[in-house]
């Protein structure tokens, strides 16, 4: 009889907490910042911009321009932060340091990770959970289900990739660079894990039909024609026939609102 | 009296033999060097792609790859090595090495500068070169200028490299993570820009080097009894110390152009040799000069081959055994 009478009861109990929990993420919260440009692009993405009172000092989304920076995502502080009074603050795991959100929490400031790992799926959840944050859930949902079918494999073309930073280091297996040539149909023609110095040898064996380095890096290696000089270039099918291009860094670092767009780009290069 | 001049013209059929044995000893060991350095260079040749395979057969990408890589790490090795004999005499401290007057300081913050604001016009070599020889010069500008002899020119050195760190490690944490992630691979020393740099800017710098820091041997070992000493002997100390710092910076300056910020191999060799075979500082600069080349060749072959396709920074390599052979130094000094 007892545990019969405590069901119901912890049921309704579970049923308050779930509750509780929704409507905490739901609360509209009205200050926000944005401690990386991740998470900055998916609130303008759901047209939350007008809420954004903070942002880190590398973001270059327009319609923050007019917004404080609060320091920089690979390493804020917490008083930087809590300058511009927000009631929310939101990160991914580009934000540096880490215990970074407990000290906020632990400061009565609500922080949230919301993409706490870099794969495809966390950064779904993350514009879903950002909707529900700023209030606009539905508009989050249509995104991150845009998102998620603009993110579909495509057609395996066969063609090897090489995306770079300087010429040198090279997205390995288990990067966000080699997420994205396959999901566009190709092969990463590094192979190493992670990002890797390859060496000029490892270069030359790696055949790639096309070769993408991150343009900042333009100072260092001169020109594209220069750097198709290089013998280990030269000699590769992507030297051969000009497939060697200045992308920003960014398209292929971290995965961002545009990495749909640029799964289009990565596979039209090679049809 | 008047038989003296007789009596040293004249020698005796033993101490020929002695002398002829000298010279074919001294002549042994060069030969045994020369065919020393050959069979490495030969057997670096044959390493790649993970494997060990004859160089007879290069095809010419890879040849193009290869005998750059091979060529600065002889050079490179080469450079600090002799720079380090020659600081280590001039500073009467076995611990001293080509980044005590600044050079590596000063690339460091060449390089950082080129990479995080894109200064155009000027390449990350000639950034590290520039950078290298102006903080050197500097260095030795403040040092006219202020006085203190060695220590003060040593204390000014070890200030004003830790001043270029401090602006670096600025630069770098003002910067996005990409300009910070060229920059630490740059920075940690490596042959993987072999091939990109023209040596033969690197050679003039580093034969004006040597041109000016070989024949200073004789004063470095003067110098290596104090500056009073020295000055005694009527060695010109002033002018002497300004030449091996410009020597060395000319030297590792080219060095630094060629692969970055690699530390410890100047201090080791030099060490090393010094402990095995003693003798005057020109020999020990021009033995150091051999085998700091041969050393670097065989550490970086044997990174090529373990680490392939990885390029692994032979600096790290390096940092890893210079390590524990300073704390080996260490003991061996206070025993």
């Amino acid at each position: 009889m007892t545990l019969l009478a405590t069901k119901p009861l912890y049921q309704a109990g579970a049923l308050a907490v779930l509750l509780g929990a929704t409507s905490l993420s739901a609360q509209a919260y009205d200050r926000i910042v944005a401690m990386s440009p991740d998470v900055a692009d998916i609130i303008v993405a759901v047209g939350a911009a007008n809420k954004v009172v903070g942002k880190d000092a590398f973001n270059s989304n327009p319609a923050l321009n007019n917004v404080p920076e609060v320091g920089m995502h690979r390493n804020i502080t917490a008083e930087s932060v809590l300058s511009v009074k927000p009631d929310l603050v939101l990160g991914s795991h580009m934000v540096q340091p880490a215990s970074i959100y407990q000290r906020l929490n632990s400061l009565k400031v609500k922080a949230v990770n919301v993409a706490p790992t870099e794969d495809a799926a966390t950064f779904t959840k993350s514009i879903k959970t950002v909707g529900s944050y700023v209030g606009q859930t539905s508009k989050a949902n249509q995104l991150a289900s845009r998102w998620q079918q603009g993110m579909a494999p495509m057609k395996n073309t066969g063609k090897r990739y090489l995306l770079s930073y300087d010429g040198r280091i090279v997205a390995g297996k288990g990067t966000v660079g080699d997420e994205l040539i396959r999901r566009a149909g190709g092969i990463n023609a590094a192979n190493v894990t992670g990002l890797k110095p390859l060496s000029r040898e490892g270069w030359l064996a790696a055949k790639p039909d096309v070769i993408i380095i991150a343009d900042h890096n333009k100072p260092v290696i001169g020109s594209l024609a220069k750097f198709r000089q290089r013998p280990e270039v030269a000699v590769s099918p992507a030297g051969k026939k000009g497939q060697v291009y200045f992308w920003p860094a960014d398209e292929f670092l971290r995965f961002g609102l545009d990495s749909p767009q640029v799964l289009k780009k990565l596979n039209s290069l090679v049809q | 009296m008047s038989l003296s001049p007789t009596l040293s013209t004249k020698s005796s059929p033993v101490t020929d033999t002695a002398k002829a044995s000298r010279y074919y000893g001294r002549l042994g060991k060069y030969l045994v060097a020369i065919v020393a350095s050959l069979v490495l260079i030969w057997l670096a040749l044959g390493v790649g792609f993970g494997e060990w395979s004859s160089p007879m057969g290069l095809d010419e990408t890879i040849w193009q790859l290869r005998y750059p890589r091979i060529a600065t790490a002889l050079l490179v090795g080469m450079g600090l090595s002799v720079s380090g004999a020659a600081l280590q005499a001039l500073f009467e401290n076995p611990l001293a090495d080509p980044s005590l007057i600044g050079t590596s300081g000063g690339a460091a913050l060449g390089v950082v500068l080129v990479l995080a604001f894109g200064i155009s016009g000027i390449g990350v070599p000639l950034a590290a070169f520039s950078g290298s020889v102006i903080v050197c010069l500097f260095i030795l500008a403040v040092h006219r200028f202020l006085g203190g002899g060695q220590m003060g020119l040593l204390i000014l050195g070890f200030v004003i490299s830790a001043f270029c760190a401090a602006i670096v490690s600025l630069i770098l944490f003002m910067s996005n993570d990409m300009v910070l992630r060229s920059a630490t691979n740059w920075l940690s020393g490596s042959m993987a820009e072999a091939g990109f740099v023209p040596l033969r800017y690197a050679v003039i710098s580093m034969l004006a080097g040597l041109i000016i820091l070989l024949p200073l041997g004789r004063q470095l070992d003067g110098l290596m009894l104090g500056e009073t000493t020295a000055m005694s002997l009527g060695i010109r100390v002033g002018l002497v110390r300004t030449l091996v710092v410009v020597a060395s910076a000319l030297l590792t300056g080219a060095a630094v152009s060629l692969a970055g910020v690699i530390g410890f191999i100047g201090m080791m060799i030099p060490n090393l040799l010094a402990i095995i075979f003693g003798g005057g500082r020109m020999r020990l600069m021009i033995w150091s000069g051999w085998l700091g080349a041969i050393f670097l060749l065989v550490i970086d072959g044997m990174a090529r081959h373990i680490a392939y396709p990885v390029d692994v920074p032979v600096g790290i390599v390096l940092a890893l055994i210079g390590g524990p052979f300073f704390i080996w130094l260490f003991i061996r000094g206070k025993m």
